[in-house]
This record gives C-alpha cells, sequence and structure tokens, in this order.
C-alpha cells in the first residue's frame, strides 16, 4: 500500500469501520510508516477528545472493585481490599428492567423499517414503534404525551413518556421524527407546573432515522407538566403536556 | 468522587507519569489500577453505554477495556499519543467489534443516560472543561457533518450504511468523513497549544 492509499482510508480505520483485511493492510503499513502513524495519531486525539466529552453516565460503584480484580487476578496479584461499595439506594429491579428491554426490544424491530431507507418507511415505523410505547406505558403507569409542531413551524411529531415507578429513579423517554434535521442538536425541556425546568438533555440520532433519548434520574420528575423540544437555535419546534398526577406518592 | 483512592483524577498528566501509571498497572499495583480507573473509568463506561445501549454491556465493556489494556500496556507509548487517545480508541475499537458481532440482534433504537449520582465539584468542573472543549470543537463542523460523526463514531455506521440511507454516493461519504475529521484534529492542535501554553504559564 502507498501513502496515499493508505492516508485515503486513515479516517475510517481511525472511526473502526473498516473490515479485518483492511485493517490490518494499514496497521502493517502503520507500523514503519513515520508520517502516516503522525497522520493517524491526530485524527485518533480529535476522536478521543469527542468521547471524553460526552456527557458523563455514572457507573454503578462495584465497577472499580470488578476492574481491579479482573486485572490484578490477570496480574497474578489478589486485590489488596475488596470492597464492594454499595449505593444506598436500590438499583434497577425488574419492572424496570422489563421496560427497558421492552423499549429496546421495540426500537429493534423498528430497525427493519430503516433498512428500507426511505421517509415513508420511517413514519410507519415510527407510529408502530409509539403504538408499542402505548401499550407499554399503560402497563407501567407512565404518563405520556404526544409532541406537536408549534403553529407555522415545519412538520413533525414526536412523544414524550415519564414513568415514575417505586423505588426507582423517575425516567423520561423522548423520541421524535422531524424532516429537518439540520438543526441539530435538539434539546428537550421538561417543565413543571411552575414553568420551571426540572430537567433538560440532547436527543441523539438514532438507528430508526428518529432522535431519542431515555433518561433516568434521581431529580424528581412527578411535578413536570410540559415537555419542549428545542432545535440549535433554542427554538420550540415540538412540544406537548403531559396529565399531572391523579394523586401524589 | 466515592473512589477511595489517594489519586485526584484532576489536572492533565505529564506523558511520564502517565507512562509510569501504565507501568505499575501492568506489574498488578491496584492503586495504579483505581488511578486510572478513577481518571477514565467514567468516559469508558460512557462511550460503552452510547455505543452499546445497555448498563450490563457498558459494565462488561469497561472491565474488558482495563483487561487489555493491562495486557497491550508494554507495548504503550507516550510518543505516539496520550494516554486518554490510547484507552478510548481501545475502548472505542471493543465496543464496535461488539456492535459488529452482535449485528443479527440489532443496534439500540434509544440511547440511554442517566445521572444516578451525583459527580464531586471537582470531578464535575473537569468534566464540564472536557464537555467544553468537544462542544467547541463541534461547532467547528457542519450539521451534516456532526450528525455524519455522530453516526460513524457513536453508531458505527460504515460508510457503505450510510451513503445507502442518506441515498448519496459513497465516495462522498467518505471525502466528508475525511473532511470532518481533520477539522476536529486541526481543533484538537490549536486546542492542545492552548493547553500547553496555560500549563506553561502555571508552571512558571
Amino acid at each position: 500500500m502507498t501513502c496515499g492509499q493508505v492516508r485515503e482510508r486513515l479516517s475510517e480505520h481511525a472511526l473502526g469501520l473498516l473490515s479485518e483485511g483492511e485493517a490490518s493492510a494499514i496497521e502493517r503499513h502503520l507500523e514503519w510508516c513515520g508520517g502516516c502513524r503522525k497522520e493517524f495519531g491526530e485524527l485518533q486525539e480529535g476522536l478521543a477528545a469527542l468521547a471524553m466529552g460526552l456527557p458523563p453516565a455514572s457507573p454503578p460503584a462495584s465497577l472499580e472493585a470488578r476492574v481491579v480484580a479482573r486485572v490484578t487476578t490477570a496480574a497474578g496479584r489478589r486485590p489488596a481490599t475488596v470492597s464492594p461499595r454499595r449505593r444506598g439506594r436500590a438499583v434497577a429491579g425488574m419492572a424496570l428492567a422489563a421496560v427497558l428491554t421492552a423499549v429496546l426490544a421495540v426500537g429493534w424491530a423498528v430497525a427493519e423499517h430503516r433498512r428500507a431507507g426511505n421517509a415513508e418507511a420511517r413514519m410507519v415505523g415510527f407510529e408502530t414503534q409509539l403504538k408499542s410505547l402505548q401499550a407499554l406505558v399503560d402497563q407501567f403507569g407512565g404518563r405520556q404525551a404526544p409532541l406537536r409542531p408549534r403553529a407555522g413551524a415545519a412538520a413533525g411529531s414526536g412523544f414524550a413518556v415519564l414513568i415514575h415507578l417505586e423505588d426507582q429513579p423517575d425516567m423520561a423517554i423522548v423520541e421524535v421524527l422531524l424532516p429537518n434535521e439540520s438543526e441539530m442538536p435538539y434539546t428537550v425541556r421538561l417543565r413543571d407546573d411552575q414553568g420551571q425546568t426540572r430537567l433538560s438533555f440532547q436527543l441523539e440520532p438514532t438507528n430508526n432515522g428518529t432522535l431519542a433519548l431515555l433518561y433516568r434520574t434521581d431529580r424528581d420528575l412527578r411535578h413536570v407538566v410540559r415537555v419542549q423540544v428545542l432545535d440549535g437555535a433554542d427554538v420550540e419546534v415540538l412540544s406537548g403536556d403531559v396529565q399531572p398526577l391523579a394523586s401524589p406518592r | 468522587m466515592e473512589t477511595g483512592v489517594s489519586f485526584h483524577p484532576e489536572g492533565p498528566l505529564s506523558p511520564d507519569s502517565e507512562q509510569q501509571l501504565v507501568r505499575q498497572m501492568v506489574a498488578g499495583d491496584e492503586e495504579a489500577i483505581r488511578a486510572l480507573y478513577a481518571r477514565f473509568g467514567r468516559p469508558v463506561y460512557t462511550l460503552g453505554l452510547r455505543l452499546l445501549g445497555s448498563r450490563e454491556a457498558a459494565e462488561e465493556l469497561t472491565q474488558d477495556v482495563f483487561l487489555t489494556a493491562w495486557r497491550k500496556g508494554s507495548r504503550y507509548d507516550p510518543a505516539r499519543g496520550r494516554l486518554s487517545t490510547w484507552l478510548m480508541t481501545i475502548a472505542h475499537n471493543m465496543a464496535i467489534d461488539r456492535l459488529r458481532h452482535d449485528h443479527g440482534t440489532g443496534r439500540p433504537a434509544i440511547v440511554l443516560l442517566d445521572d444516578l449520582t451525583e459527580p464531586s465539584l471537582t470531578d464535575q468542573e473537569d468534566q464540564l472543561a472536557d464537555r467544553e472543549t468537544a462542544r467547541r470543537a463541534l461547532a467547528w463542523l457542519s450539521p451534516t457533518e456532526r450528525l455524519l460523526l455522530a453516526r460513524a463514531y457513536f453508531h458505527g455506521w460504515t460508510a457503505r450504511e450510510i451513503a445507502e440511507t442518506d441515498g448519496i454516493p459513497l465516495g462522498t461519504v467518505k471525502t466528508r468523513l475525511r473532511t470532518a475529521l481533520i477539522k476536529l484534529r486541526k481543533f484538537e492542535a490549536d486546542h492542545a497549544r492552548v493547553v500547553a501554553r496555560t500549563a506553561d504559564g502555571v508552571l512558571e
């Protein structure tokens, strides 16, 4: 492989998108070519910075002990202290696992539609998913809101679901289908009856051609009554109202 | 942050201390493993969650990434890049491999995020600084390029899949990916200079 051929493929290699054969041909070249190696390192630095800049998720406290145990055992040493710290609160139980599995399974079914690759199929898939999610909401007693475009705005649709389970963190699931995704990033704001923002987060592209996020939070979402989706310029594109909770928990 | 170690995941490490930390880890030094986990455990887990879509898969990935880092540690060369780049590249490659392997069962349709534990203030400031850097880096890119990178890097779509879905020629997708990464690289280089200058200022 010439340097020219390698450089043509370096971006895809840095993104991990090449086949095994192509990747190892590039790796062989990088072993001896300092120039290409330097360029490859710079591409990797840029991507690693993106990864390090993701909004941080919270691994369970016990993960550290498991990592330490795996590595020390592999290195032939036993960990000096085995102290899996237990979080005070209960972590996801069966009900929650069921919710997640169901939501994700619905998404996978819809993924079939993506292969059709056209807007109509996406809409069909989206509506199928919406129906499944409604069934799920009925089962778990969540609150839902269809999200509609504001008057005069471009078309689009979406839904939001808020789930409150005993002894579980509250969850918000928002998924939208927008004709024009160029105004990224889209932000969701959950507002309470006083108009205060209880939670805001950014939607991510899914493999269904929609934007979505499932967010679990220690924050109390029981007072949320309005869901807004704002575009990159902070203009509201979709919104909807959720029924207030019938009675406090 | 509840790590129970004397190391704090703050501030940049020098290349020498990064190499030292990796060497100690390879030797099975528990304190070094904990220090590395304190710095990189959360970003590795976050990337795993983003790519694989489940907490269980992200936890498994995190353990495997640190084990792989231990295995490959003797080959870690600080001259070839920062420790964060090395570890995040391992994490990304392993996660993409799993996505490919599990392709038949599909990829998650919904990205799961949570904020169950409140990180300490310093931790938050650190992460906010990182996120700010990433946000500014992304601001360099056009919306099309951002979406393209998100699909390729965070969702593991190949250039061919992107081309087929969007109905644009494969060559165009490849060119756009390359342009986006080159922009990102330029931003990184400029940012590294700013950080280096700031670090020099502190040393004086």
